[in-house]
């Protein structure tokens, strides 16, 4: 069973310091609101945040966003799945509309990452590791991706120069991105005189914290056969892999992302080469090799040699600016992603790279591949 | 004479590597140069921030229990010395003995006695494995000792520590043969429940304090058990600076060359409970076997116990089996005071 | 202010934090850390928790920079991926060698240290960390 998605809407990923999370989150469903033809009536609202419990002090985010919104008596929903929590809310949407518990979904990502001081961020950016045993030890998805950074430039003979290209990309694809945080481009000495995260991994191989919000709005076929141009969810899907990379046999491929793109593809019943679009999760800038290699777009180890202008293989990647330019605000970023996609299906979002396409993919997922969603959309007309 | 069966089955130590200079503290405060020289202090051995009596203390039993040969369910006792708790109420013996697997049928408990509280345990230990109450215990004696910015105990005040196993006869690297102990109220050094920092007496911590207890210890050691210095190869006073040792030795008859093997403070500073105990454990890595070793620790407010130690055959197969007092004397990354201002939380700021 | 870590936590994970329990698969004769009740390269559920000897070699390490809150005092901390004798592996603080001085391959032992400290009133987290070999001078 499909589901389909007829609108969505995005805000500036920024600092918003004057406003709290239920005002952005409604903030970035007000295009949303003007691209349909009926009143916005979800029978559900899936709120996807990671962190508002420790930013705002606030459980129960979805009844309450409901209720400024003036909706009732519908299903809300919180979800959370680390980073990877804007595509598993779009996948409870599906769920619901593609099983026919209800006929319109409204999902919005959210968080505000700049609530609060960098160290604080950077903690609860740790709570993504098991907290018994692998958070306690002070290890978080950076530190992990420095590691990866060392071992993939050991393995596949990189220099640290040669992972400039990944947000060098990033930072010339932003600029024209409306909704992206850093619309800027970056020097090959700006990237190596950047402040040193976890060496090798400096500030300009990491994503901005910013707050940022992203909707969309899921529906049954019925509902969207009324609309001229749509767009269907063709296939969804998520893996995941053990929490502590230490104990990977093998580093250097996210199992959870290659899995998940794979039983994507084969439910959407497409080929890869049929992608022509794909935002792929790049938290850091060796996750970003990683993703493209799991996914199949490179073979191991070459994704930085094949990468130009962003395209590998077939495929155009991150033309937001991906999560180094574009932003990653925690459990908008999934959302953000389809955003990004079903626009540019639509032909409202990088068309004088793309032209018309049929086909476009997004990948989310946690950590270090942690879990991994992934969608395919396709144009139906 | 003697009615002890107990030995030390086993020691450990531990220093961390973090040495300030002495000069430079006398440097910062606008002390007279030579003062550290007056005292014979050198460099002192600085905790890191994620270090405490408790993890010292850890450390340097996991290296007796290694250097024992006892698995870790045989320990029927723990007693920490230290006058730097890292909880005011809670033991620091539970966590010690949990992370090195000692069982729950066990004593367990920590004591506060200046820096002779561990040796208090070992007098304790005694008793214990003579009744048969305990197999073995495991005594430590471990301190990040406090010292007001600036107070002229700020030289010496280090961080170390010193586990013991005590045990029987049959298999200790050391036989303890006999011991004395002198105790009485002298307010040379306290430190009040809610101050950061203790206060002393300064030169009457010297004759009333330090000298009268070691002194009276030994001279009532020597009385009992019918010794004289010369029976001794080896002498080990507590040090907290690098000449009353040698001062307290003149004064009971032995010479410097019977002290210097077992004086570790000018280098490392005073460990406080590990003081004397940490020339003591480098004395049994050096020691050939027969030779006889008097322990004298101290602690003030004030007590004193003396020992008389003759180390065993067995003391040779257990040395290379943990890392030696020297090795870790050896063993430097220099600070400067900054970083020990910040290592020794010396700096007022907020908790991140 | 009351504490913010659980002392529950605290006492259950001591095993594991202080000792570094882990799981031994006797189906597949793997070791791993964090211990679970199945094996995570197997699947099997014939499993029997071990307790290391604390004795390992570095494998790869990183410098932090950007520490999060309760481990700031630690800046820079340096995070190891540590392969034990046992043969798992984990990631831990490597302690007590300037960052320079490490290289892959450097035999580590673990050591007792605080890991976390919960305020000025709160509980003190010890587990393990690695520290270079004392060697012999």
């Amino acid at each position: 069973m499909r589901s389909f998605i007829i609108s969505s809407s995005a805000v500036k990923i920024d600092r918003y310091y004057d406003k709290n999370f239920k005002e952005l989150a409604i903030e970035s469903i007000k295009d949303l609101e003007k691209k349909i033809s009926e009143p916005l009536e979800p029978e559900a609202l899936i709120i996807s945040s990671v962190a508002v419990e420790h930013l705002d002090k606030q459980s129960n985010i979805a009844g309450i966003i409901a209720d400024y919104l003036g909706l009732r008596n519908i299903r809300v929903y919180r979800v959370e799945s680390g980073e990877a929590s804007g595509l598993a809310a779009v996948q409870i949407a599906h769920s619901l509309v593609s099983s026919k518990a209800v006929k319109k979904a409204l999902v919005i990502g959210v968080d505000k990452l700049s609530d609060m001081p960098n160290a604080k961020i950077a903690e609860l950016y740790s709570y993504l590791k098991d907290s018994d045993y692998i958070q306690i030890h002070g290890v978080s998805p950076l530190s992990e991706a420095a590691l990866l950074a060392k071992i993939y430039m050991k393995t596949y003979d990189y220099s640290y120069e040669d992972l400039f290209i990944w947000p060098f990309t990033m930072h010339q694809n932003s600029p024209d991105t409306p909704h992206a945080q850093l619309r800027f481009k970056i020097s090959p000495d700006s990237y190596k005189e950047s402040p040193i995260l976890a060496e090798p991994l400096r500030l300009l191989d990491s994503y901005p914290f910013g707050d940022g919000a992203s909707a969309l709005y899921i529906v049954s076929e019925d509902v969207a056969e009324e609309y001229d141009v749509n767009v269907s969810i063709e296939g969804l899907s998520s893996s995941n892999d053990v929490n502590d990379i230490a104990s990977r046999e093998d580093l250097l491929i996210f199992s959870a992302v290659r899995d998940s793109f794979i039983k994507t593809l084969k439910m959407a019943d497409i080929e890869l080469g049929k992608l022509k679009y794909i935002e792929i999760h790049d938290n850091y800038t060796p996750n970003a090799f990683i993703v493209l290699e799991s996914i199949g777009l490179a073979d191991r180890g070459k994704a930085p040699e094949l990468l130009q202008d962003s395209m590998i293989g077939s495929a155009h990647v991150n033309l937001s600016g991906g999560l180094k330019a574009r932003g990653n605000p925690w459990g908008a970023t999934g959302v953000y992603q389809v955003h990004e996609i079903f626009s540019a299906l639509l032909g409202e979002f990088k068309k004088s790279v793309l032209g018309e396409i049929d086909y476009a993919a997004a990948q989310n997922m946690s950590g270090c591949g942690d879990v991994s969603y992934s969608i395919v959309l396709k144009r139906v007309r | 004479m003697t009615k002890i069966k107990a030995g030390v089955t086993g020691w450990g130590s531990y220093i961390p590597p973090y040495r300030i200079k002495a000069s430079d503290i006398a440097s910062l405060w606008g002390f007279d140069p030579y003062t550290p020289k007056a005292i014979w202090i050198e460099e002192k051995a600085v905790a890191a921030l994620d270090e405490d009596t408790i993890t010292i203390g850890w450390r340097a039993s996991k290296y007796a229990l290694q250097r024992a040969g006892v698995k870790p369910e045989e320990i029927g006792a723990v007693f920490v010395g230290t006058e730097s708790k890292p909880y005011s109420v809670k033991p620091s013996a539970t966590v010690i003995a949990d992370a090195l697997g000692i069982s729950p049928k066990k004593l367990a408990s920590d004591l506060e006695f200046a820096c002779r509280a561990a040796s208090e345990a070992i007098r304790i230990s005694i008793s214990l494995v003579n009744t048969e109450m305990a197999k073995y215990t495991l005594v430590v004696g471990a301190d990040t000792a406090q010292a007001s910015p600036g107070d002229v105990l700020e030289f010496t005040a280090s961080s170390g520590g010193v586990a013991l196993v005590i045990g029987g006869l049959d298999d200790a690297a050391a036989v303890i043969e006999d011991s004395y102990t002198y105790v009485t109220d002298t307010p040379d050094f306290w430190r009040r429940s809610l101050a950061p920092y203790p206060e002393h007496g300064e030169a009457f911590t010297g004759e009333p304090a330090y000298f009268n207890h070691i002194i009276n210890a030994v001279k009532g050691l020597f009385e009992e058990g019918g010794y004289k210095p010369n029976d001794f190869d080896y002498a080990v006073f507590h040090q907290p600076n690098g000449k009353f040792p040698l001062q307290v030795g003149a004064k009971l008859g032995f010479p410097k060359e019977k002290i210097l093997p077992g004086l570790v403070t000018p280098y490392i500073g005073n460990t406080y409970n590990g003081s004397a105990l940490m020339g003591f454990a480098k004395i049994l890595e050096e020691a050939k076997p027969g030779s006889r070793i008097l322990l004298a620790p101290f602690g003030s407010g004030a007590g004193s116990d003396a020992y008389a130690i003759v180390v065993t055959d067995h003391v040779l197969e257990k040395r290379d089996k943990a890392p030696k007092v020297v090795d870790m004397i050896n063993r430097k990354i220099y600070i400067d005071y900054a970083r020990y201002a910040k290592m020794r939380e010396k700096i007022l700021r907020y908790r991140r | 202010m009351m504490f913010e870590r659980s002392p529950a936590k605290i006492w259950r994970n001591r095993d594991v934090l202080y000792r570094l329990k882990y799981s031994y698969c006797r189906d597949c004769k793997r070791s791993f850390y964090p211990p679970r009740g199945r094996c995570i390269y197997c699947g099997s559920s014939n499993i029997e928790h071990r307790y290391s000897s604390g004795r390992g070699v570095v494998k790869e390490f990183t410098v932090v920079y950007q520490t999060p809150v309760g481990f700031t005092d630690m800046s820079p901390m340096v995070i190891g991926l540590i392969e034990m004798e046992e043969g798992f592996r984990l990631l831990a603080q490597i302690v007590d060698v300037k960052p320079e001085e490490i290289s892959n391959g450097m035999k580590v032992e673990a050591v007792l240290r605080r890991m976390i400290v919960d305020g000025e009133t709160g509980l003190i987290y010890y587990g393990i960390k690695f520290a270079p070999l004392i060697e012999k001078s």
